[in-house]
């Protein structure tokens, strides 16, 4: 079981929150910029929209729905390049790492 | 041509592994028609701990199939199923490396697990399954993935499937997850009552068609032959 470094809590061996009921921005935040990332207003707002989906929807969701949802509620000129520059990983995996939610399941 | 076959039902509760094996053996037989990979969801995915795993694994060795396993599928199951490991000869994979096979041009995919209407690159996903019913939710991921893949796709809940949309299931991880389908693509979401499902006009190959199967019925399974599976899991 891996520790996250900073804050303590379990996480899964690709960094996922166990216990999502742990999570707090301020997790969040520490994630982020121990993974390199700028913890802006913009990243805030697309990590609560990812989870305000995950509980809206009941699953993680993968990449090509997320910015679907993140244009319909955030911003519509949001873009699948300019979020895989912004986390150079998948955008769903690392937004929902940072939103403390169950890794997207693989099947599609 | 080269076909591929998914199967979900139960190898223990469900005629759909026994018509496959048949159907199966039928086409490694013809020499107009391969059998390129075989993809088992849902129950289906207990076929190596089934009566049918030995007649099974020798066609597929034969004939040189390649075997997957959905990979929620699997998930899903072990947590209730320690039994069911791995065979040498299957591979996990996700649900999208059925659809994507079925939606390439040069093969035809049929899915003996969940009745899909096509026409062209139209799908048409019917779902009868309860609710509560885990396949209810692998016939939604079935359709999410087509539309997943840029494919035109409809779902009808029908019968029992319908009862989704009433207030003691609407909390359900099942209905938040169908509410998703607008996001994912999928054009619409009907219901419909048996009775209602069973009017509609298209054509309709019964299980007796099927047990009698020769290669020439696989020519009236294009791509632009609607078709209803009438085999439930």
């Amino acid at each position: 079981m891996a520790q996250h470094t900073q804050i303590n809590l379990a996480t899964t061996e690709d960094g996922f929150l166990k216990n999502m009921d742990q999570w707090s921005t301020s997790w969040a935040q520490a994630l982020a910029l121990e993974q390199g990332y700028q913890w802006t207003a913009t990243l805030e707002a697309q990590v609560i929209a990812t989870r305000e989906f995950y509980f809206a929807y009941a699953h993680s969701p993968k990449t090509r729905v997320l910015i679907e949802h993140l244009k319909q509620t955030l911003d519509s000129s949001i873009t699948s390049v300019a979020l895989q520059i912004t986390f150079k990983e998948n955008p769903a995996l690392a937004l929902c790492r940072l939103a403390g939610l169950p890794r997207p399941k693989q099947c599609f | 041509m080269e076909i591929g076959i998914s199967l979900a039902g139960s190898p223990w509760r469900s005629l759909q592994i026994p018509l496959a094996l048949h159907y199966l053996q039928t086409i490694c037989q013809s020499s107009n028609y391969q059998c390129r990979l075989i993809f088992l969801r849902g129950d289906a995915v207990f076929i190596g701990l089934s009566s049918f795993a030995a007649e099974f694994k020798t066609l597929i060795e034969d004939y040189n199939i390649k075997v997957y396993l959905c990979s929620t599928a699997v998930e899903t199951r072990q947590q209730f199923c320690k039994n069911l490991t791995l065979l040498p000869w299957m591979a996990v994979a996700g649900l999208g490396t059925w659809v994507a096979f079925d939606l390439a041009e040069d093969t035809l995919g049929l899915d003996f697990g969940t009745q899909v209407i096509k026409s062209g690159s139209y799908r048409q996903v019917l779902c009868h399954k309860h609710p509560l019913n885990q396949a209810f939710e692998e016939d939604l991921d079935l359709a999410l993935a087509y539309a997943t893949f840029d494919t035109p796709v409809d779902l009808e809940l029908i019968g029992l499937a319908s009862l989704i949309k009433q207030d003691q299931y609407i909390a359900t991880d099942r209905a938040k997850k169908l509410a998703s389908a607008g996001l994912y693509g999928v054009e619409s979401i009907t219901y419909k009552s048996e009775r209602n499902w069973c009017n509609s006009p298209t054509k309709v190959i019964t299980h007796d068609s099927l047990m009698s199967l020769n290669c020439d019925l696989l020519d009236s399974l294009s791509k632009d032959t609607q078709l209803e599976w009438l085999l439930k899991p």
